[in-house]
């Protein structure tokens, strides 16, 4: 009588192919990934339903906890443009910048300083500059009538955008801390109405309660 | 890892003369490698989804100086919304100072108000051409009031539809009825 022999198969699965692939959907990830850059100024935004994206050319103007105003600039070759026109605007207020610090202001990631101390701002790092705002040494764009320098910035932001986009509106976002006060949003607002902006986006997370 | 041990045992038999040296698999086990390549995939997927900010859009009226004086609104289509101090929120429907009440900004607060004002409007005016509600809200803040308040009812707007609104200055006999509890003393004006 015949013995039949199962031939026993091997369990050995070839991983080569699903190595290959989970490597190639990891680089591909990695590649696409944007981290958040490491925020100076920790800002926590208010959650809300809406869904539209925050467009990478863009200008934000933040109030942080405390109300004091910064301002950060998606992208670099705006950042020239901006602080051109800003000391073509107003030379006889602030003076003019150097060609250095006007050349060094393009990699600086938010502006948080009075523009008379932006020559010595330029130069330190985003940890250097994160160090200054914990010990309370960022005081944030002055933004009071007297001193309105934020006023400056959104009119310089408003002209480069309307001189080398011919848009009437400016791509701004307001980006608030859900703690901080109202009052310096409205200020923010009516230094913008003041400046003819009138359309800009508010910042937020989005929402994650499922109540709608 | 990835296969079970099928190897007829080892140890019986006797081996034909001297010592053979055993043969070693050239076979790598890529399984830890995979695990690891997919959790990384996971992380990477993750985090590009949730480091994405999203923004509302909001238009303020233009500087008053040169837009002709806003059409008056009937005060049968008016819900005023004032923001006050630790996330309270007070209201009142049309014009007139008075009757101020309390309410909060969860769903069962804020828009059930919105949405009894809405059917009230409604059954006296009807609806617009496109089937918004002809409601016109009345947002103020105090100065107590903070930037989650604004963006809160700011939301609520867009979630029960309510396409005009407007976020104005708080007026002086507003204030005093907030600080009177509600209640307006309607006689001093």
């Amino acid at each position: 009588m015949p013995r039949f022999k199962v031939k026993r198969a091997s369990t050995w699965v070839d991983m080569t192919a699903m190595c290959d692939v989970s490597f190639l959907l990891l680089t591909f990830f990695i590649l696409t990934a944007k981290f958040r850059p490491a925020e100076i100024v920790q800002i926590t935004t208010p959650t809300s339903r809406a869904e539209n994206a925050v467009a990478e050319d863009m200008v934000t103007f933040s109030v942080d906890k405390d109300g004091k105003a910064y301002m950060s600039v998606g992208k670099p070759e705006r950042k020239t443009q901006i602080i051109d026109k800003l000391v073509e605007l107003n030379q006889s207020k602030f003076g003019n910048i150097d060609d250095n610090t006007k050349k060094l202001f393009t990699r600086l990631e938010l502006v948080g300083v009075p523009i008379q101390l932006l020559p010595q701002v330029v130069k330190r790092s985003t940890a250097e500059l994160t160090e200054m705002r914990i010990s309370g040494q960022l005081a944030g764009i002055p933004m009071d009538s007297t001193n309105n320098q934020l006023g400056a910035w959104v009119q310089a932001v408003r002209y480069v955008y309307a001189e080398t986009d011919k848009l009437s509106n400016p791509p701004v976002a307001i980006k608030g801390d859900r703690e901080s006060n109202i009052k310096g949003i409205k200020r923010l607002i009516d230094i913008f109405k003041e400046n003819d902006v009138y359309k800009y986006k508010l910042v937020t997370s989005l929402e994650n309660k499922i109540d709608k | 890892m990835a296969d079970l041990d099928t190897s007829s045992g080892g140890g019986h038999g006797k081996h034909k003369g001297g010592v053979r040296s055993k043969k070693m698999s050239t076979r790598v086990d890529l399984t830890p490698m995979v695990d690891l390549a997919f959790l990384l995939i996971s992380f990477f997927m993750l985090t590009t989804q949730l480091s994405k900010s999203v923004a509302m859009d909001l238009a303020m009226p233009k500087k008053s100086d040169d837009v002709v004086k806003p059409a008056p609104v009937a005060g049968s289509k008016v819900l005023n919304l004032i923001a006050d101090k630790d996330d309270v929120l007070w209201y009142y429907p049309d014009v007139i100072v008075g009757g101020l009440k309390k309410v909060d900004y969860t769903p069962k607060g804020l828009r059930e108000v919105i949405l009894k004002r809405q059917a009230e409007v409604k059954a006296k005016w009807g609806l617009d051409e496109v089937g918004d509600s002809k409601m016109v809200v009345l947002i103020k803040l105090t100065d107590d009031a903070n930037y989650k308040n604004m963006v809160d009812i700011l939301d609520e707007m867009d979630i029960t539809k309510t396409k005009i609104y407007a976020i104005q200055d708080i007026n002086d006999l507003e204030v005093e009825a907030i600080k009177n509890g509600g209640n307006a003393n309607v006689s001093d004006k």
